[in-house]
């Protein structure tokens, strides 16, 4: 049989979600089921006084009103415990829960939500991160922060009661760096906040039984983490709860809350009805997670040969209300700054900072994207201070297999080198494509590259069930998510490879904790590489089963048999082999087929990712599952008459390991530019002065579509050639870093069209006619000759 | 939206019978299904499919256009091609497919948003509007159709049926939009231009802007200023400084209104040039 592993394979939910019948729990509806609606606050900091919804409960077709102290769960984080299902006593950002209501109908539930009287007593919040940083900061959001409970210490900072978390990765002697380097290169650097916008908007529906059994139907893109934190934050034994996902329709890291699953749990627990909560696409933005804004401080020491001295960073983090997923991002943000560049004298410092602000959480790059966002800006800027070409500047500095990165961890299977010189050539080839025409007037056009990478979380595991049907089938089951990445295809190929089957005869079961085992999530782009683990040992635990069955029926020794096309093969006679449903018995009413001793053929295993242990700087020989790497060139056309700035071109280049599913992967890659050219040039979240964010709908709050991407023989996607010794058939990850190279590609582009360098996200069409206008006033022809002159002319017709 | 009705009129009296300031007309919707969200008092919309007439007609001088013709269907017509391409231009960047499919140039006209970008193109061939109220039929110029964002002369109670133009072999047009983005994009300004020529000589300018005021807006002392003048002999830069201050717009959240009044100005003068040199 042809191998699958390779191969460009039809995804195997590609029928159901182009033809319509693929399920999302936003469709879904039970018999009985009653909808939820959140009450909102409309402050951003303060104390609830008192909330009465007698009016509300009083009119028809309204079942339930529960307030945040009503809902009866225990603070729930993903370390930190600081987050409840609703607020209670103190509402910390505008838009933030504070009751449900539960209807007959959705209509119903929003229009008694308006009859609700609420009563606050209002304090003085704060929004800016620097400010909630300081040690006289103007609102301490969580007083009690120091007695929450915790599943792993936070790390808080003595005098800034708003830092609930922080985090050093340091080497080398700094001073000695920056002593021994030709030129400092420091400047500070941000990013705004940002959201998924995930297609699918955040639902779930909840049902109890009489017994106390909970099922809940969710859009999650972490099963079990839901499931766990869910249990902790009810006190419900893991037994009695089962969590069922479907197709999701996107997660991107921002589907890992249990706000959803909480409240309709209350509720159903209040009525005895199933109960059903989908976030309206203005809730999503407030009322699900959204991308740490950041500010980041980096110094830089280069000696003028081009050899990264020294790098000091320093990540403030602004989390919003609660530490959520924001409470690993804080740790895991820095290893963005290891994973690409040899630096021998080197330190990040990051902080998890409070904000009255939307809950920051997971978002594709965790944290890693923001960071390169100012360190591969900063490569350019050291490249231009030494003269040099900023991919040579890169180049002569990027990690090798067998160096040690500065957390100290040894490099292998990192091949950042092969995509930053693949790309080197194929921004020669788009060049040469855009400059056959001349340029349109009034636009200018510019290039730029970066590199990037993603670690994937360890210590970490999964696990598997494989099982073969009495008609050869095999199907396997996991605990990993498919929010669309394409997760079930590549595993249902590692399924086909092993089993040396056709796709048609294998299948992946996921999306519920009843019948699925154990995983850490689609989070950290590690579900491939786990998942894979985990199912490629079930396999063979399934395979061993067989053969040692085989080898009695054949009575052939069992390491001499094969198991292919649902055949058992003697290895040393081909033509000596029998049918699978051979190893089965006649069941006596004649209708079905069963094993007569030792159960089904089901393998199951678990495949665990260790580290070693860091030490006080937090330096170990391995910190990560894996690095996948990448570089990108970027071509921008900017109109001086607009500011707008298209992406004419886009080479990239990603090591991911061995690709399972090249297309995907491509697909995959192209995807994370397009999300990324949105975080570059279109998207924030804007506050008003009361903490309200006003651009929440799709209206105002600007994502690319495909007509913001370049022409399809502009964009160059490469494949790296590479081997995970680690991963199944040599696979790793892709997700998250394929975002990390695009947003300083392009600003490092848009420099090299005006002269104007960007330190933050994102730049708008109105900064770049600002900046345009300055260095016309500058008197800088050179770089700005279409900018205006403002004067009377000297007649006027009539 | 709790009790939100649809009645579909048979006939125009019918329909204008139950206008009044909680009803909204719905054609295409695209406009109407995002405003119920928006405008809780809304509680009837009336469906004027079936009552309005669509398509394009050509007759001896003029070029008319009903009510209910999508943006596709003045995207795709050759008439339309033929005698003011900027209405093409104008239409065929209106959001994208689905919605241009949906979307009628009455209900983008009545729903007289400063952003529209029908609007400046139709003005610019000097177009009339006819449309009907509780007082019977009128026609007048579309430029003093509208009234203010959202607001126009019929004040929700009447009916936009048609709009027709004169065809005119002089006539050069060309229409530019800025946006956040290439497509699904409201305009942060727009901009249409219209030159009545003899030879080289311009015997009549529309330059309209959309997106800086209130309404869309002609610039007056801009097509004074061309008026009467031989292409070669226009200084750009006067023109431009001409644009730059007749204008006042605002900051709101799409843009700031420094931007908005430097790009106005930018792009009259880049449509000005576009509508001679490569209009028809």
């Amino acid at each position: 049989m042809p191998s699958m592993i390779g191969k460009g394979v039809p995804r195997v939910d590609a029928v159901a979600k182009v033809t319509g019948t693929a399920q999302y729990v936003y469709d879904m509806q039970f018999p009985g089921m009653l909808w939820a609606r959140v009450l909102r606050s409309t402050i951003a900091f303060g104390e609830i006084v008192s909330i009465d919804a007698s009016e509300a409960l009083a009119m028809p077709g309204v079942r339930a009103f529960l307030t945040g102290k009503e809902i009866g769960d225990d603070l729930h984080g993903t370390s930190l415990c600081d987050e409840p299902i609703l607020a209670r006593d103190i509402v910390r950002f505008y838009g933030e829960g504070i009751g449900v209501i539960a209807a007959d109908t959705e209509e119903i539930a929003n229009e008694a939500l308006k009859k609700v009287k609420v009563v606050y007593r209002e304090m003085k919040p704060v929004f800016d991160v620097e400010e909630a940083f300081s040690e006289n900061p103007p609102a301490i959001l969580h007083p009690d922060l120091r007695t929450y409970k915790t599943s792993r210490p936070p790390k808080f900072i003595e005098n800034r009661p708003n830092v609930y978390h922080s985090h050093r990765i340091q080497s080398g002697d700094l001073e000695q760096g920056y002593t021994d380097s030709d030129v400092i290169v420091e400047h500070e650097w941000r990013t705004a906040k940002i959201q998924h916008v995930q297609m699918e908007p955040h639902c779930a529906i909840a049902e109890v039984e009489a017994n106390g059994d909970v099922t809940v139907h969710a859009s999650i893109n972490t099963l079990y983490a839901c499931k766990n934190i869910f249990c902790r934050a009810f006190n419900l034994p893991k037994s009695k709860v089962r969590v069922r996902t479907y197709a999701v329709g996107g997660g991107f890291g921002g589907k890992q809350n249990i706000t959803t699953m909480g409240v309709t749990y209350a509720l159903a627990k209040a009525t005895g009805r199933p109960v059903k909560y989908n976030l309206t696409r203005e809730e999503v933005f407030i009322g699900a997670c959204t991308r740490h804004p950041t500010v980041i401080r980096v110094k830089d020491g280069v000696k003028k040969n081009g050899t990264l001295m020294a790098r000091d960073i320093e990540v403030l983090l602004d989390g919003g209300g609660y530490s959520e997923f924001g409470f690993l991002v804080v740790m895991n943000c820095c290893y963005a700054a290891i994973g690409t560049y040899k630096i021998p004298n080197f330190r990040i410092r990051s902080y998890g900072i409070y904000t009255n602000a939307p809950i920051c959480g997971a978002y594709r790059g965790f944290g890693n994207v923001q960071v390169q966002w100012a360190t591969e800006c900063q490569n350019d800027l050291c490249a231009e201070a030494i003269h040099m070409d900023p991919m040579e500047f890169r180049l002569k500095n990027v990690l090798i297999d067998g160096d040690r990165n500065p957390g100290r961890e040894i490099v292998f299977n990192n091949e950042a080198k092969q995509c930053m010189e693949w790309v080197e050539k194929g921004m020669e080839t788009l060049k040469e494509k855009l400059e056959r025409k001349p340029l349109p007037p009034n636009k200018v056009r510019g290039y730029g590259v970066s590199g990037g990478n993603k670690y994937s979380m360890a210590p970490t595991s999964s696990m598997a069930y494989v099982k073969m049907y009495e008609d050869g089938v095999v199907e396997g089951r996991i605990g990993g998510d498919e929010p669309g990445q394409g997760l079930f295809t590549v595993c249902a190929q590692m399924l086909a490879e092993i089993f040396e089957l056709p796709m048609s005869e294998v299948r992946i079961i996921g999306g519920d904790t009843q019948i699925c085992p154990y995983d850490e999530g689609s989070i950290s782009s590690r579900a491939t590489y786990n998942n894979g683990n985990a199912i490629r040992l079930a396999a063979e635990d399934c395979i061993r089963q067989i053969r040692e069955k085989a080898a009695i029926k054949m009575n052939v020794p069992a390491e001499k048999l094969k198991v292919a096309n649902k055949r058992v093969y003697n290895t040393d006679n081909v033509l000596e082999s029998i049918d699978v449903r051979d190893l089965y018995d006649l069941n006596i009413m004649a209708t079905g087929l069963y094993v007569k001793e030792g159960g089904e053929f089901c393998g199951k295993a678990t495949w665990f990712q260790g580290t070693c242990k860091p030490n006080e700087n937090y330096n170990s020989d391995r910190l990560c599952s894996f690095y996948t790497q990448g570089a990108q060139g970027i071509a921008v056309l900017i109109d001086k008459e607009t500011g707008k700035v298209d992406i004419e071109g886009i080479v990239s280049s990603y090591d991911t390991g061995n690709p399972i599913n090249p297309p995907l992967v491509e697909v995959q890659i192209e995807g994370g530019a397009m999300m990324a050219i949105g975080s570059a040039l279109m998207e924030a979240m804007i506050m008003d002065e009361k903490g309200q964010t006003i651009n929440a709908n799709l209206t105002n709050y600007i994502i690319p579509t495909f007509k913001d991407m370049p022409l399809e023989s502009h964009h160059m996607t490469n494949i790296a050639k590479s081997y995970h010794p680690n991963g199944p058939f040599g696979a790793k990850g892709l997700g998250e870093g394929t975002m990390s190279c695009t947003a300083p590609a392009i600003a490092n582009a848009i420099y090299d069209a005006i002269g104007v360098r960007f330190y933050d996200l994102p730049i708008t069409a109105e900064q770049i006619m600002a900046e345009l206008n300055k260095k016309a006033a500058e008197g800088d022809p050179a770089k700005a000759k279409e900018t205006v002159e403002v004067r009377e002319p000297a007649t006027i017709g009539v | 939206m709790v009790g939100l009705s649809i009645v579909k009129p048979t006939c125009l009296e019918e329909a204008l019978a139950l206008l009044n300031d909680d009803t909204f007309v719905i054609a295409g919707g695209t406009d109407v299904a995002i405003q119920v969200h928006t405008k809780p008092n809304v509680t009837k919309l009336v469906d004027v499919n079936g009552i309005l007439k669509k398509g394009i007609e050509e007759t001896k001088d003029s070029v008319i256009i009903y009510a209910l013709t999508t943006h596709t269907d003045v995207m795709e017509s050759p008439i339309i091609a033929k005698w003011a391409p900027a209405l093409k231009q104008a239409c065929s960047q209106v959001a994208a497919t689905q919605i241009r499919n949906m979307g009628t140039i009455g209900g983008n006209v009545s729903n007289a948003s400063p952003a529209g970008d029908s609007i400046p193109a139709l003005l610019v061939v000097d177009t009339k509007v006819t449309y009907v109220d509780a007082q019977g039929e009128k026609t007048i110029a579309l430029k003093d159709f509208f009234t203010g964002p959202g607001k126009t002369v019929m004040n929700k109670r009447g009916l936009v049926t048609k709009f027709e133009f004169a065809k005119a072999d002089n006539l050069k047009t060309a229409f530019t939009k800025v946006g956040k983005r290439n497509a699904m994009a409201i305009s942060v300004v727009n901009c249409a231009v219209g030159l009545y020529l003899d030879g080289d000589k311009i015997e009549k300018a529309n330059i309209v802007l959309g997106s800086i005021a209130p309404t869309t807006l002609h610039i007056k002392k801009a097509e004074e200023y061309l008026f009467g003048r031989k292409f070669a002999e226009v200084d750009l830069n006067a023109f431009w400084s001409l644009v730059f201050n007749s204008i006042n717009p605002i900051d709101d959240i799409r843009s700031t209104a420094a931007y908005r009044k430097q790009v106005a100005a930018n792009v009259a003068r880049s449509t000005l040039i576009t509508a001679y040199e490569g209009g028809k």
